[in-house]
């Protein structure tokens, strides 16, 4: 994906889906550590070189979410994403609460872990949080709430807004439908009706067309991306 | 504690039911002693005034009428007047002693009216009554002796109150306790109902408290609490399968789909390949996501409330609503929002975001573009009310009690996509929520509400009012 690496430690105990998760992020170019106990991980995250954490909820030794608290309580702040089989109504919330930053019920479509796995490790660290996204021409201004390509203002409407700043937050990624719906409206289950495609045909309309240059591309099976490079 | 709620309970009832049997006991006791007294004192005045003769005429001197008279005054003068009465009569018909009046002068027995001795006189013409015995003398004459039966009549009427007195009494007291053990029953059996209305509510972990009212009822609260382990261990067991079967259906689905996936991006671009991968795996998605939905509805309806929070639906309607207009406008249809401002329910957003998005779904699965679908939130008293109505066929009101079911269908819907769990989603949703889904006829078309109640607003608290 021209992406650098991503150092990545992965919480597993099923030997099934720990292999599985080992060979698709080696196959996605990042490099994996995986771990079968939840105190061997909680030690080696504890040296805070990985980029992201991905961690099961359910594990031998310590318990995913106890692993979380525990590291998020020695102080580090490495991206964590947990998995779990689960998915009860509750889960995501305690999940959140633990200190984890996403969250994924398995089963999951490969695409969407890394595109998720990406948007986590490549988060802008928060001392340098912009309140101005610019990609290309295209500019969104978080505090005055206002979207310019270029220098002609487009009106959007709030969620349009939110759908758009989500992509251009994690501009030049992959951004997923599932997480377009957790990010913009809040949906964490799966409606049947394409929301997000509506909604983006319209942005396109707004930003892209009669502008010659397309910034947002459909990233076919996996989501979309908006890029000034491509 | 009210008193009607304690005089309804069984225990007030059985201790006053036992408060007036013993009541009656005591009355009927007393009529007992009533009888046996009466019949005793008849005999012993009957033994008294004949003894009295006898020892009148054997002690007198020259035993006739004149003697005798001798003796009766000399007795009234030692006894007093109220001891016996007397009259004596000579053998020619004249009065020689006695305080009876002339009247009573006959033989056998009789009663006679006198009045009552000074000293137990209530009232000035107060009369006792007298039963005297008339016995004619040896050499001629007649001696009549009698008895005041004013004192056993006293005895009796004392008798009498006094049970009256007793009786209430033990009723008062009966009633006292009665009230006592009702409040204290009631405030065990209320502890018990309180757990059982927590247990009720989703908490199956509590338990009943012991009744401490002796061991057949704790025997009772035992017995409930076992048979409550039983049930949890069944649908813990149940939950177990289920959580068993996702993971041991949904695990191997998952790494089908990922080969899949991986097949896809192999190697050199094959149209015919990659065709008939998408399509496998939008078939496995397909699965999955009916296994996901089925899940989450068995999850919803053995949920509790703990993680509710106070969420405004007010908000959360125009956010499903308004992520759903671009999809009404590109399907050319009229859709129509009308949202009563800042609703308050408690409740967990996100299912409600799920039960208005189901909604919604189902109304646009059913009505073909460009069918108007209106969706509506409003305040109706202490409920909030979700509403929302299509143009479509409508549901025949025997089947609308079954869409609900999972994976029910209505005959002509087999062609329309979904899995038949919509309707059963948003049902299991409203009823966590303490609400209902109400299904209705639209004229044409089907208005389904959520019926759901209002989080109370806090009261800002009366400066009169006490703390």
């Amino acid at each position: 994906m021209g992406e650098p690496a991503v150092k990545i430690l992965v919480l597993e105990d099923e030997p099934d889906t720990a292999g599985y998760l080992r060979k698709g992020l080696s196959q996605a170019g990042h490099v994996v550590d995986l771990c079968h106990d939840g105190r061997d991980a909680f030690h080696l995250a504890l040296e805070g070189v990985y980029d992201v954490l991905v961690v099961d909820r359910m594990a031998p030794g310590m318990d995913g979410l106890k692993m979380v608290k525990s590291l998020r309580a020695a102080g580090v702040l490495t991206p964590v994403l947990f998995l779990t089989a689960l998915g009860g109504i509750g889960d995501r919330v305690e999940g959140l609460e633990a200190g984890g930053d996403d969250y994924l019920v398995k089963p999951f479509a490969f695409t969407e872990l890394v595109a998720r796995l990406n948007a986590l490790a490549r988060r802008p660290p928060i001392a340098e949080v912009q309140t101005v996204l610019q990609v290309g021409d295209l500019q969104l201004d978080m505090l005055k709430r206002t979207v310019a390509r270029a220098g002609r203002r487009i009106d959007l409407k709030p969620q349009e807004f939110r759908l758009l700043e989500f992509l251009m937050k994690h501009a030049g990624q992959i951004v997923t439908r599932t997480m377009l719906l957790e990010n913009v409206w809040s949906f964490h289950f799966d409606p049947k009706t394409n929301i997000v495609e509506s909604h983006m045909s319209r942005i396109r309309a707004k930003v892209d067309r009669g502008f010659g240059k397309e910034l947002i591309q459909t990233v076919r099976g996996a989501g979309y991306r908006i890029d000034a490079s491509a | 504690m009210p008193l009607p709620r304690i005089t309804g309970t069984a225990a007030f009832r059985l201790a006053t039911l036992y408060g007036l049997l013993f009541a009656l006991g005591a009355v009927v006791l007393v009529a007992f002693f009533d009888l046996t007294v009466a019949d005793y004192a008849r005999r012993s005045l009957r033994d008294d005034v004949t003894s009295e003769i006898q020892l009148l005429e054997r002690t007198a001197p020259g035993g006739n009428a004149t003697g005798i008279a001798a003796l009766v005054r000399e007795r009234q003068r030692v006894l007093g007047s109220s001891a016996f009465y007397y009259l004596v009569f000579g053998p020619g018909g004249d009065l020689l002693a006695g305080d009876l009046p002339v009247s009573a002068g006959r033989r056998g027995w009789a009663e006679v009216q006198v009045p009552a001795p000074p000293e137990s006189r209530e009232y000035a013409e107060e009369m006792a009554e007298v039963r005297t015995l008339g016995e004619t003398l040896p050499g001629g004459g007649l001696l009549v002796v009698g008895r005041s039966t004013y004192d056993f009549h006293e005895l009796r009427e004392t008798l009498v109150e006094a049970t009256a007195a007793a009786g209430g009494l033990i009723l008062l007291m009966a009633l006292c306790v009665a009230f006592l053990i009702g409040r204290q029953v009631l405030s065990r059996i209320d502890r018990v109902n309180a757990a059982a209305a927590r247990i009720m509510e989703g908490r199956l972990d509590e338990r009943l408290p012991a009744m401490g009212m002796g061991a057949e009822f704790d025997r009772l609260a035992a017995n409930l609490n076992a048979m409550l382990d039983r049930i949890n261990g069944l649908m813990e067991g149940l939950r177990q399968v289920s959580s068993d079967v996702a993971h041991d259906l949904r695990t191997p689905l998952t790494r089908l789909r990922g080969r899949l996936e991986a097949a896809l991006g192999d190697g050199a671009p094959n149209p015919e390949r990659d065709a008939l991968a998408q399509a496998a795996m939008a078939q496995v998605d397909e699965i999955l996501a009916t296994f996901s939905s089925l899940l989450r509805i068995a999850q919803v309806e053995g949920g509790g409330r703990e993680g509710f929070r106070p969420v405004n639906l007010s908000e959360v309607v125009e956010r499903v609503q308004q992520a759903y207009e671009p999809v009404a406008e590109d399907e050319g249809r009229a859709f129509a929002g009308h949202v009563a401002p800042d609703l308050q329910v408690d409740g967990d957003e996100n299912l409600l975001a799920q039960l208005v998005s189901n909604l919604l779904e189902n109304a646009f699965a059913h009505t073909p573009p460009p069918g108007a679908v209106e969706l509506s939130v409003r305040a109706e008293g202490t409920r909030a009310v979700i509403s929302v109505a299509d143009k479509g066929p409508g549901i025949p009101p025997d089947e609308r009690a079954k869409v609900t079911r999972r994976f029910y269908r209505l005959d002509r819907s087999r062609t329309t996509p979904g899995a038949g769990l919509g309707l059963a989603m948003v049902q299991a949703v409203a009823q966590l929520h303490e609400g209902e889904l109400v299904l209705s006829d639209n004229r044409p078309g089907l208005v389904a509400r959520v019926i759901l109640p209002r989080r109370p607003r806090v009261q800002p608290s009366a400066p009169s009012a006490p703390p």
